[in-house]
């Protein structure tokens, strides 16, 4: 009974402390998801896995362009998605791949950038030590053609980083993890950029895996500005101050899966829209994802989400998603 | 226990925002009936191969005439349910479905009238379930319609996610969203959801007697959007439900089920209208084949109008489990 009582305690304090900073949040940085679909965040949180797995997802999306109340482009968007993960006792080995194509119609072209095409490809080594703290070593490489101005219609853009990441199991269900990214950028036209990004993260995980499980996990990524001046024929590469929190809220019920996961970007960026003088001084980009999936012990899994992807910025961008998501336990 | 009460709270904090309806939860025990929710793919009763055909006639109220001509076809499909082990997955098709909406407008004298549109739609549906303890289900499901209005194409595509759980053997619960859009040409592109849930009980056995009973709900805002005429184009607000009645008595089966959607209108001087469909079906049904026959009627109401369907169906489908 007594322990019963520090059990629901504990739960609502982490409700308390998780979810009362902002709204939902999602993140792998301290701990798994319990969604095997959704890539970690961080390698160490890999750590605390105790199976290997694959799975597969595609997904497709609509979306549109507004600005000043009208609507100027129409997105239309797929993707496949890719985790896998190979555990032998406290190692673990593993990877993830996104990638993601949009066609934009439009009339013609106004002020602001557009996403053409992304992709992701991740991978990462992990140590469980001891059962109480896990360290973590891995890399991504990030490319992405992106529409620019009328001068600069398809810019490509790669990123590199490689990451060192660390996860702390206390009080039994609390995990805290912190994780520091060395980036590189190359992008058409402009000089090399370069700079550290530091995530930390909070999370908490109640239950047995057997029954019900409570899963909630907050994480933050600070990205400073960092300017590259021009050199030669090259120009300057500024990369702007960005802000991710992330946060997850997943229950599962046996094999029964409901996960539900925000990531906002916020990037402090001057712009003024030449077509209607508007201006704003920050980007800011919500992703909300809600998941529903059967995920065994072992065996086949299967599941869907619907995600909502808006900016807000001069302009707004507004796109609503599908994902199948498919896998298999071992 | 407890993770059946939570996910009954869960479920039942899903209903208040939502609704559903149709085979939303549990498939109808006519295997050649097609799914209305990817989950409730999940509790068919082995592997399907089915067709169905089906023909109408339509008359308004007050004239009694007839409107078009005697029993049109309206439309003929098929579906393709395979069930190797705890995952399903139901592949259907529908093809030139002839239907007349009607279209209401105000006339001179300030009353309601209609006209009824002629639509040919044709449309198919990917739906796959994995069921999991024999008592939880989660599916997906892909949609595509074309629909032919006079001159005009207008195509619709959708997602649909489910998910579904039973417990006590044989109550059944199930909720999903479904998440379209409307490509309708010379109109911005409109987007819209229609959320969807229901109960269900289903007790016997397929290869003896068996009942079936549901019920469901269905809802979707309203979205609408225009085109550089600034004339509108509209997803309407409406709210369905539906309950449904099976009775397996040995080889024979019997069949009710009634629906009533409420659909608000998108113009303030023209009233919200409803659709009421009233269907009974009679035929045998073994775990091998089936041919079931159905007669529906159909009442389009707005203000005093009246519209009326009469709809004759078949299906005949082959299983195995």
């Amino acid at each position: 009974m007594k322990k019963n009582i520090i059990f629901w305690k504990k739960l609502w304090v982490c409700l308390y402390l998780l979810l009362g900073v902002t709204p939902l949040v999602n993140a792998q940085v301290a701990m798994p998801s319990l969604n095997i679909t959704s890539p970690v965040v961080s390698a160490a949180a890999a750590a605390w896995n105790k199976i290997s797995y694959g799975t597969a997802s595609y997904y497709e999306s609509s979306g549109d362009r507004i600005l000043d109340d009208k609507e100027i482009y129409k997105y239309d968007s797929n993707g496949i998605s890719s985790t896998v993960l190979l555990s032998e006792e406290s190692f673990h080995i593993g990877g993830s791949y996104q990638s993601r194509n949009s066609t934009v119609k439009l009339d013609r072209y106004y002020d602001g950038e557009i996403p053409l095409e992304e992709s992701t490809t991740k991978a990462y080594l992990a140590l469980l030590l001891d059962g109480f703290a896990a360290i973590g070593v891995g890399g991504y490489n990030f490319e992405e053609k992106r529409y620019f101005d009328q001068t600069h219609k398809s810019v490509k853009t790669k990123q590199s980083a490689i990451s060192g990441s660390t996860s702390i199991l206390f009080l039994e269900n609390f995990y805290v993890g912190l994780q520091a990214d060395r980036v590189k950028q190359k992008r058409d036209n402009v000089v090399d950029n370069s700079w550290m990004d530091l995530t930390y993260g909070l999370a908490a995980l109640f239950g047995e895996k057997e029954g019900t499980q409570i899963r909630v996990e907050y994480s933050i990524t600070n990205s400073p500005r960092s300017e590259e001046s021009s050199w030669k024929d090259e120009e300057s590469n500024i990369h702007h101050k960005t802000t991710i929190s992330r946060g997850a809220l997943e229950l599962k019920f046996k094999g029964l899966l409901f996960s539900g996961r925000t990531k906002q970007t916020v990037v402090k960026r001057d712009f003024t829209c030449s077509d209607t003088q508007e201006s704003a001084d920050k980007l800011k980009r919500v992703e909300t994802e809600g998941s529903v999936m059967w995920v065994p012990q072992k065996g086949l899994m299967l599941g869907f989400s619907f995600i909502k992807d808006t900016t807000d910025y001069v302009y707004k961008d507004d796109h609503n998603a599908f994902k199948l998501n498919v896998g298999y336990l071992f | 226990m407890k993770q059946y009460l939570y996910l009954s709270i869960f479920f039942f904090m899903m209903l208040l925002p939502a609704s559903g309806y149709g085979q939303i939860v549990t498939p109808s025990l006519d295997p050649g009936l097609v799914s209305e929710s990817p989950s409730a793919v999940s509790w068919r009763f082995g592997s399907t191969f089915g067709m169905e055909t089906a023909f109408g006639n339509q008359k308004d109220e007050e004239t009694k005439t007839r409107k078009i001509g005697s029993y049109p076809n309206s439309g003929y499909g098929g579906v393709i349910a395979i069930q190797p082990s705890h995952v399903t997955g139901e592949l259907s098709y529908k093809a030139d479905e002839i239907r007349y909406d009607p279209v209401y407008s105000i006339d001179s004298n300030g009353e309601t009238s209609f006209v009824l549109q002629k639509v040919n739609a044709s449309y198919g549906r990917f739906q796959l379930a994995i069921r999991g303890e024999n008592k939880y289900s989660v599916g997906v499901g892909l949609y595509r319609l074309t629909e032919e209005i006079g001159d005009q194409t207008v195509d619709k595509s959708s997602y649909t996610g489910s998910f579904g759980f039973r417990f006590l053997d044989n109550l059944f619960m199930s909720a999903g969203l479904e998440q379209g859009q409307t490509d309708a040409e010379g109109f911005d592109r409109l987007k819209w959801q229609i959320f969807f849930s229901g109960v269900a009980v289903q007790m016997g056995d397929p290869t003896s007697n068996m009942m079936r009973l549901e019920g469901s709900i269905k809802t979707s805002p309203k979205e609408s959007t225009e085109n550089s005429d600034k004339q509108t184009y509209n997803h309407k607000r409406f709210q369905e439900y539906q309950g449904s009645f099976e009775l397996l008595w040995s080889e024979f089966l019997f069949s009710a089920m009634y629906k009533k959607k409420d659909t608000e209108s998108a113009q303030d001087e023209i009233k919200d209208s409803s659709h009421e469909k009233t269907r009974f079906g009679l035929g045998y049904r073994t775990i091998g084949v089936s041919i079931m026959l159905y007669g529906s009627r159909s009442i389009d109401r707005c203000d005093e109008t009246e519209n009326e369907t009469d709809e004759i169906q078949l299906t005949f489908s082959y299983s195995y489990i």
